[in-house]
């Protein structure tokens, strides 16, 4: 047995000592790759164009995964048949480091506590708490000189609200540079057209005509089969995708207002009393889904494309695939994607508020890179008139798309890597310039039900509700008391009372205790950030 | 051995079926997500999988496994949970080999010390720049040498250690053994069932590493198993499970997300039974007497 | 036999080498794990000052504003700090009446199995829901919970009653709470008390044996009093740990309805935390209940070292 032991123990050390070597040189090689990736010659300059050939542009950039399946999946990004292809069309050396997009606040904050930036830093928005210190300290260059100078394209292309948004410039100076968003109302109410026909009913645009047909869902029995199982209406914990109605009363939750004088947050002007009324009314008479409160994402979306719902909200711009996957369950479905529906005030109504026209992503360029004016030039080349835009839309000739003539042939994505691959080339390299994929009526009708999803996002655009607070930052009220913002307090409150337990009397007492609990401060705040943006 | 009281036969019954009743609720859901990972997408999505597949096909595994990417980070993984349990071990027993003894000066000065960084972790930021200054980040060494002792395990190895008689370890001082002799040779033959399980903590701790490697890890070649098979699980963007659910004729996601469970947890649930020997009772037979 | 006169020379009697030295091996054996927790624990622990300044991620520890309590000040007046406090408490204390005691049981029947097949089978069941996230079985918790398509409520039905809702009823929260947690983790938790049984000297029961002593009596007089080091142990470890009632568990099974009872320290730090960059007052929040972990932890250890002669320190 003491044997037996013994020669366990060498075994372990033999192994641990051969798992040492092999970690040690992974790490040496994984290190030493790194390395030549990085230290590189300085860059020349591109100013004009000279005839013979430039040497590439060399940019480290950082920027979030964004959990794309191509990226996360790739075992080299650097490497990567569309990366090199953007390197060649642009005549850059990219070298990519990636954040991942679990935690991407964490890995933000570690990155910039290190101190170790990249050429081009992707943020969310320059106003952002993990970013705005890095304003205050000087760590990203003004780039309104740069622009002047050397960004045209951008200067003339990039829409002037763009520009002015919190998440872009601070006090006029410009320290980020957008990408776009064409669509900015991007959330649509889906229905069951097939039901709607069953019942003969009209599509709804006013709220009680809604409650009618949603009525009509619970008990027409519309799918036929004899038992009062539709759920007329289904949402998600939070009221993710299921504000339809306090869009109607102009109080998205996400939203904020200018009401005399002062900038306040949706979630406790009047109007939102008489929303919190229909939804109490939509949640006694089942019309909406009374497990919506504990439902989280998957169980939502299991009931939808298993036939059990009549009417649910999503984005715009997926609609083939909801219709797709409806019909293996229900091969006999049909959905029509509509307005939201209009309240009192008559005006147009939304899900949600109407989002920036800036993207998700803003570029900054932090101090300490090498040669600013090309970066800039460089994102200023993807709103140039010779921009590949081909490549972009498409991807790449011979793989992704064929050429006859003039004639574009495109494949159309029909499966998860084809899609991811489009996004790769859509979005992901698609740093700046204009998104065509959005945009482009006759490229958006050739995918697989391209009209129905022209359709969605022609209605969504319709649609949707101003945000007097888009893209605030995070004041310090509440940062002190984080319960302040829709999803604390408030989320408490109309909970209990849409689900019964509360009377919707206790409001104004409601909104009196946000408001002594820090909820002034924040408006106080709020109403002095609108006016310095406004002034 | 006299024979078992009327009572103690019934109480045996009991036993048995009370158990049997807790392990099946137990065993219910694992059947369930192996059955689901069996399962067709459509037989899920309709809710007919229980504890048995319906539809059965190995898609979802061939998905899953097909992805080279995913024997990097099994290989990873087995390397950091190998080296990281073998460092764990030998720091851990040596400094609690030492705190066991009952009457060591300063013994209840450190103990209070090592008590308090259980209580009171460190915060990220630091936590991650004193990573960063000893050139341990991007490096295996990131997932194995910050969390090189658990407090919580240390104490419970001194705990074992206590356990030992007092006398063999007299005895063999008196034969002239100083302490590592008489850790080696007396006390870790004995201790095969703390070992094991302490062990056992410390290589699952391994296996199910996540945070640590999300934060100082941004190679994808270094990604162990939990952050790869994660990305699947928590589809936080939900456009995602969308396009995923365009070839939903024989894999769904959540047939994936099942496959990448039972690749994530099988390799570690059957370390258990193999170590289980050493949890006979009286290993300590024999000791005392001889 | 020595002349009564003779002199003994001081020089002849060996001095006693000091403490340190006579017992160096013994201390050799502290000095790397010693090492590894000053390194590893105690100096990023100094970065827990940040809990006192306006951290700033690029003036650093020694470049941000000093405030002093003020964060500390902004937890206690927050309004919903009282429910906090006592949400985390209770649910601890739940935890720590039913759950400690849960693995110890299970242990002990566990131990009394003869048939070895069966024995490790049940074994090794019994821990696989520790291995399954609580992303996982907390949805399954609310599947089972379900008014609808729960099992627990056709259970109800069948009897009679009306089904219940009680994911959203928060009279329920905290002990879903427990219940699903020892359901996840009783069994893992045998596997330190079966180690324990293990070594204890099978002579001992031989002997209760032969004295007359049943089954019933073995266990009390034997097992666990053997059994009592390792669960004061694991005891005061857990009340040291009262104020981390298991982040992602409350996470996944909490909704608006239940914050009443199920709001508790980790879930209000992960709401401060996904404002962004709340660094010094998530830390402020974190040193609050480590110190209350930790007097309760010194309070125990005391008291333990009176009563049982076990402590940790």
């Amino acid at each position: 047995m003491y044997r037996k032991k013994k020669a366990f123990v060498w075994l372990l050390a033999l192994i641990t000592l051969l798992s040492v070597m092999a970690g040690c040189s992974k790490a040496n090689n994984e290190a030493g790759n790194k390395e030549t990736a990085s230290s590189a010659p300085p860059a020349s300059s591109a100013s004009e164009k000279p005839p013979e050939k430039v040497e590439p542009l060399k940019i480290d950039i950082t920027l979030t995964t964004g959990n794309l399946g191509h990226v996360v999946g790739s075992p080299n990004i650097n490497e990567d048949k569309y990366v090199k292809k953007l390197e060649e069309l642009s005549n850059t050396d990219l070298t990519f480091n990636l954040l991942p997009h679990e935690n991407y606040n964490q890995s933000m904050s570690l990155l910039l506590a290190s101190g170790e930036l990249p050429d081009l830093l992707q943020t969310k928005g320059i106003n952002l708490p993990e970013i705005a210190p890095a304003i205050d300290a000087g760590v990203l260059l003004p780039l309104n000189d740069l622009i002047d100078q050397y960004a045209p394209n951008l200067k003339s292309k990039v829409p002037a609200e763009s520009w002015k948004s919190g998440r872009v410039s601070k006090d006029g100076v410009i320290y980020g540079i957008p990408g776009e968003n064409p669509i900015t109302n991007g959330t649509v109410v889906y229905m069951r057209k097939d039901w709607l026909d069953a019942l003969g009913l009209q599509i709804p645009k006013t709220v009680d005509e809604y409650i009618e047909v949603l009525k009509a869902f619970r008990d027409g029995d519309p799918n036929g089969n004899k038992k009062k199982d539709e759920i007329p209406f289904s949402g998600r914990d939070k009221f993710s995708h299921t504000g339809h109605f306090f869009g109607a009363y102009d109080v998205p939750l996400d939203g904020w207002r200018m009401v005399d004088g002062k900038l306040t947050p949706n979630i406790v002007r009047p109007e939102m009393k008489e929303a919190l009324k229909v939804y109490a009314e939509l949640y006694k008479e089942k019309l909406l889904d009374n497990e919506f409160v504990t439902q989280p994402g998957n169980i939502w979306d299991n009931k939808i494309v298993t036939g059990q719902v009549g009417m649910w909200a999503h984005a715009a711009t997926y609609p083939d695939t909801w219709l797709t996957r409806l019909r293996e369950n229900v091969p006999t479905a049909e959905i029509v994607l509509v307005p939201a529906p209009v309240g009192p005030s008559g005006k147009p109504g939304g899900v949600y508020t109407i989002g920036s026209s800036v993207s998700d992503f803003v570029w900054t360029i932090p101090k300490n890179a090498k040669n600013p004016e090309a970066i800039i030039k460089f994102l200023d080349w993807f709103y140039s008139d010779d921009v590949p835009s081909d490549f972009f839309l498409y991807g790449l000739e011979g793989e992704d798309y064929t050429k006859s003539g003039d004639k574009i042939n495109y494949n159309y994505p029909a499966e998860k890597a084809q899609y991811d691959a489009e996004a790769m080339h859509q979005e992901w390299l698609h740093f700046t310039g204009p998104k065509l994929h959005l945009t482009d009526e006759a490229f958006i009708k050739g995918r697989n039900m391209g009209d129905l999803i022209f359709q969605g996002i022609t209605v969504s655009q319709q649609g949707g509700i101003v945000n007097d607070g888009l893209d605030i930052p995070t004041l310090p009220a509440v940062q002190a008391r984080p319960e302040l913002k829709y999803d604390g307090l408030f989320l408490e409150f109309s909970t209990k009372v849409i689900t019964g337990r509360e009377s919707v009397d206790k409001f104004d007492s409601f909104v009196a205790d946000w408001k002594s609990r820090g909820g002034d401060q924040w408006i106080e705040e709020a109403t002095a950030w609108y006016n310095s943006l406004n002034k | 051995m006299i024979s078992p009281t009327p009572a103690y036969r019934a109480f045996t019954v009991f036993n048995y079926i009370l158990l049997s009743l807790i392990g099946v609720s137990m065993l219910v859901p694992f059947l369930h997500i192996l059955a689901g990972s069996l399962s067709s997408g459509k037989a899920i999505t309709q809710g007919l999988v229980s504890i048995l597949p319906v539809q059965f096909t190995l898609g979802n595994y061939q998905s899953v496994l097909s992805d080279m990417n995913i024997w990097k980070s099994i290989q990873v993984t087995i390397l950091i949970t190998a080296l990281g349990t073998f460092i764990n071990l030998l720091f851990t027993v040596l400094m609690a080999y030492g705190l066991s003894k009952v009457d060591l000066k300063g013994r209840s000065t450190i103990m209070l010390l090592v008590l308090f960084t259980m209580i009171f972790p460190a915060p990220i930021i630091p936590a991650y720049l004193l990573v960063k200054s000893l050139a341990m980040l991007n490096t295996i060494w990131a997932l194995v040498i910050p969390g090189a002792i658990s407090a919580f395990n240390m104490i419970i190895m001194i705990s074992f250690f206590r356990g030992i008689p007092e006398g063999l370890t007299e005895s063999a001082k008196i034969d002239g053994c100083g302490e590592y002799r008489t850790l080696w040779s007396i006390v870790l033959p004995l201790s095969l069932p703390s070992l094991s399980t302490i062990g056992l903590f410390y290589a699952v701790g391994h296996w199910n590493s996540y945070f640590q490697a999300l934060m100082y890890i941004r190679n994808p070649d270094l990604y162990p198993l939990q952050v790869f098979l994660r990305r699947l699980l928590v589809e936080s963007d939900e456009n995602m499970l969308i396009r995923a659910g365009q070839n939903a004729a024989v894999q769904s996601v959540e047939g994936l997300k099942m496959a990448s469970i039972m690749v994530a947890t099988l390799p570690i649930l059957i370390v258990y039974p193999l170590i289980q020997k050493h949890f006979v009772k009286g290993s300590m037979l024999g000791s005392i007497k001889g | 036999m020595s002349h009564p006169l003779e002199v003994v020379s001081e020089k002849a009697v060996p001095k006693r080498k000091p403490y340190l030295l006579r017992n160096w091996q013994t201390y050799s054996m502290i000095l790397p794990g010693l090492a590894f927790f000053i390194l590893f624990k105690y100096i990023p622990l100094t970065g827990s000052i940040i809990a006192f300044q306006d951290y700033n991620v690029f003036k650093g520890v020694f470049g941000s504003p000093f405030v002093g309590l003020k964060h500390f000040d902004n937890l206690f007046t927050y309004p919903e700090f009282s429910r906090v406090l006592i949400n985390t408490l209770l649910i601890s204390l739940y935890k720590l009446a039913f759950g400690f005691p849960a693995p110890i049981i299970l242990a002990l029947l566990l131990n009394e199995v003869r048939k070895m097949l069966f024995k490790r089978f049940t074994q090794t069941v019994l821990y696989l829901p520790h291995f399954i996230s609580w992303v996982i079985v907390g949805g399954l918790v609310i599947n089972f919970l379900s008014p609808t398509i729960g099992l627990f409520n056709d259970f109800l039905r069948w009897l009679g009653m009306e089904p219940i809702f009680f994911m959203q009823e928060s009279e329920y929260f905290r002990s879903i709470v427990v219940i699903s947690g020892i359901w996840k983790e009783a069994g893992w938790g045998t596997i330190l008390y079966l180690a324990a049984l293990a070594g204890i000297n099978p002579d001992l029961y031989e002997s209760a044996e032969v004295d007359g002593a049943g089954k019933l009596r073995q266990a009390f007089s034997i097992t666990l009093p053997c059994l009592i080091p390792t669960i004061m142990v694991l005891l005061l470890l857990q009340i040291g740990s009262v104020m981390d009632v298991g982040f992602e568990q409350i996470y996944i099974l909490l909704n608006p309805l239940v914050w009443e009872t199920g709001e508790v320290f980790d879930t209000y730090i992960y709401r401060v935390g996904l404002l962004g960059n709340q660094y010094s007052y998530t830390t402020a929040i974190g040193i609050f209940k480590s110190v209350v972990g930790f007097t309760l932890l010194v309070g125990a250890n005391q008291l333990s070292k009176r009563m049982t002669g076990n402590s940790i320190y």
